[in-house]
C-alpha cells in the first residue's frame, strides 16, 4: 500500500480580500521525505499557504488531508498542529514563556509527557540545537538570533513529522545560519522552507516551488543557475 | 523601567518551597491589615524584619523599594493626623494634631512595612515562572496564572515597541513640546502600542495552537514539600498566632 502523504492540499481556493485572489485551485502534496525551498516575492501568499496546511485560516473552497484524512474537527486539527511544527516568521510571536526552557517544554506538556520527561526532552532538543546553557535565560533578555534559534528548538521539542519554516535564517549572523544549515541537513524530518536567501535555500532542499498567478509551480534547481529569474 | 534587582538566590529562606513562602506572606499580610493595636504591630515588625535579616535581600534595592512605600505614608503623616478630629496634643495655627491621628498613623506606617519587609523577605526572590506555577498549584484560577505570565513575558515586548516607535519618530525630528501637535502625535503612537498589542494578542494564541495548547494549563515545575518547609512554616504560624494574641488581649501581657 503507498503510504499516503503527510498532508495534501485539494483544489484550493483562498483570499483576504475580493479584489485579490491570493490562491486558485490549489493542490498539493506533501509527502514523507520531501524537503522542499519555497520562494515568491513578498506578499505573494508564502505565509498564508502556511496558514491554510495548520487551519489556522480555512479555505473558501477545498481541503486538507492529513495522512490521507480530510481534516473537519478542531481535534484533527490539534493533531495535524502537533504533527506538523511551524516556525513562524517572528520570534516574539512564538516564544511567550518567561523562561527559556518553560517555552521548549510548553508542547511536550500539551503532548501529554510527564513533566520531567518534558523537561528532559526540552534539554535534550536545546543541545542538539547547541542552544545548552541558554534554558534558564528569561525569554526576552536574549538576542534576535537567539529567539529565532530558540522557536525553532521550541516546535522541534514536539518531535514533528514535518516542519514548516517561514524564513529561518532571517536575522542570523553567518555562524549561525551555518549551524542551522548543519543541523537542517541532518535532519531526517520532512520541511518546507520559505526563504529569501538562495544559497540557504539550495544548501538545504532537495525540490524548489514558488507562486504565480494563485497556483503552485514546481521550479527544477537549476532554475537558480540561469541569470534572469522570473523576479 | 522593568528591572527585576530581587531576583538573586538567597541561602536558607529561598531553600524553602515557593508555596509555602507564598501561604505564609499571603496570611501575614491579611493577619496584619487587621490588627488594631500598637504593641501588637510593634511585634508584627519584629517578626517581618527577622524574616528579612534571614533573606538578606539586596540592601540597595531594598531600601529603595521602601522608601517608594513610606513616601506615600509620609502623605498619612500629613494629613491624617491634622484632620481626624478628636482631643487635640498641640495646635498648628488653625489645625489641630489629634492624638486618634497620630496614633492610626502609627499604626499603618508599622502595619506597612511589616507587610512590604515580609513580601520582600518570602515572595520578591520568587522568579515569576515559579511564582505562577505554585500559584497555579495552589489552585489559584488558571485564566489569572496566564495574565501574569503573559504580563510579564509581553511588558518588555511592549515597551520595546514604544522605544522602537519613539526612536522612528525622533529620527525623522520629532521634538516633544507640550503643545497640541505633540499630545496627538503621542497619543496616536499610543494607540499603535495597543492595536500593535491586540493583533499580537491574536497571534501568540495561534502560536499556542500551533503546540497543540487545548486550554489547561501544565507545567514541568515539580514541587516538593520537605520537612524543612513544614517547620518554617510551623514557625511563621506560632509567629502569627502571637501576633494575634497580643492584638486580641493586649491588657493580658501588661502584668
Ligand atoms: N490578515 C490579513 N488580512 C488581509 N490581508 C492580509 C492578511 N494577511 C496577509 N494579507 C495579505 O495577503 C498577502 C499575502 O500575505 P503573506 O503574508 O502570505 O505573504 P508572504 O508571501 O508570506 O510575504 P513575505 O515574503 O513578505 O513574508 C499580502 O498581500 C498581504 O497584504
Ligand atoms: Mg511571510
Amino acid at each position: 500500500m503507498v503510504e499516503p502523504p503527510i498532508i495534501a492540499l485539494e483544489h484550493i481556493f483562498f483570499s483576504y480580500t475580493e479584489q485579490t485572489p491570493l490562491f486558485a485551485d490549489i493542490c498539493f502534496a506533501f509527502n514523507r521525505d520531501d524537503k522542499i525551498g519555497f520562494f515568491g516575492p513578498n506578499g505573494k501568499g508564502k505565509t498564508t499557504l502556511f496558514r491554510l496546511i495548520v487551519g489556522l485560516i480555512k479555505p473558501e473552497k477545498g481541503q486538507v488531508l492529513f495522512r490521507g484524512v480530510p481534516v473537519h474537527t478542531e481535534n484533527q486539527w490539534r493533531e495535524l498542529r502537533c504533527a506538523v511544527g511551524f516556525v513562524l516568521q517572528n520570534a516574539d510571536d512564538q516564544l511567550f514563556c518567561p523562561t527559556v526552557l518553560d517555552d521548549v517544554a510548553f508542547g511536550p506538556l500539551n503532548l501529554g509527557l510527564a513533566p520531567d520527561e518534558a523537561k528532559k526532552r526540552a534539554l535534550e532538543t536545546l543541545k542538539t540545537l547547541g542552544l545548552e546553557g541558554l534554558e534558564n535565560r528569561l525569554t526576552h533578555t536574549l538576542s534576535g538570533g537567539e529567539k529565532k534559534l530558540v522557536s525553532l528548538a521550541s516546535v522541534m521539542s514536539m518531535r514533528p513529522d514535518a516542519l514548516l519554516l517561514d524564513e529561518p535564517t532571517n536575522g542570523l549572523d553567518p555562524e549561525a545560519k551555518a549551524r542551522l544549515v548543519a543541523i537542517l541537513k541532518n535532519l531526517p524530518t520532512a520541511r518546507i522552507t520559505i526563504s529569501h536567501d538562495w544559497d540557504f535555500l539550495m544548501e538545504i532542499s532537495h525540490s524548489f516551488m514558488t507562486i504565480n498567478n494563485g497556483k503552485l509551480i514546481d521550479v527544477d534547481s537549476d532554475f537558480f543557475m540561469r541569470p534572469p529569474h522570473i523576479y | 523601567m522593568c528591572d527585576t534587582p530581587f531576583l538573586r538566590e538567597v541561602p536558607f529562606l529561598c531553600r524553602i518551597d515557593p508555596r509555602f513562602r507564598i501561604v505564609v506572606a499571603t496570611a501575614y499580610a491579611i493577619a496584619l491589615a487587621a490588627i488594631q493595636n500598637l504593641p501588637a504591630a510593634c511585634l508584627g515588625v519584629v517578626f517581618a524584619f527577622a524574616l528579612l535579616l534571614l533573606a538578606r535581600p539586596n540592601p540597595g534595592a531594598t531600601c529603595k523599594r521602601l522608601a517608594i512605600i513610606n513616601i506615600f505614608i509620609v502623605f498619612l503623616w500629613i494629613t491624617v493626623p491634622l484632620t481626624m478630629g478628636g482631643d487635640s496634643i498641640a495646635a498648628l495655627g488653625p489645625f489641630h494634631v489629634s492624638r486618634a491621628g497620630i496614633f492610626l498613623a502609627l499604626l499603618v506606617a508599622l502595619k506597612c512595612n511589616a507587610i512590604a519587609f515580609v513580601f520582600i523577605a518570602l515572595v520578591a526572590p520568587i522568579t515569576i515562572s515559579v511564582l505562577a506555577h505554585s500559584l497555579e498549584r495552589l489552585r489559584f484560577p488558571a485564566k489569572l496564572v496566564f495574565l501574569l505570565l503573559f504580563a510579564y513575558r509581553y511588558i518588555y515586548v511592549i515597551e520595546e515597541e514604544w522605544k522602537r516607535l519613539y526612536t522612528a519618530a525622533k529620527l525623522r525630528g520629532f521634538r516633544p513640546k507640550t503643545n497640541v501637535r505633540t499630545y496627538g502625535v503621542l497619543a496616536n503612537m499610543l494607540g499603535m502600542v495597543f492595536v500593535h498589542s491586540f493583533e499580537r494578542s491574536a497571534r501568540v494564541y495561534e502560536a499556542m495552537q500551533l503546540r497543540g495548547f487545548c486550554g489547561k494549563f501544565r507545567s514541568i515545575a515539580l514541587f516538593q514539600s520537605r520537612l524543612r518547609d513544614f517547620v518554617f512554616t510551623g514557625a511563621a504560624a506560632a509567629a502569627l498566632g502571637s501576633i494575634i494574641l497580643l492584638d486580641i488581649f493586649p491588657g493580658k501581657f501588661h502584668g
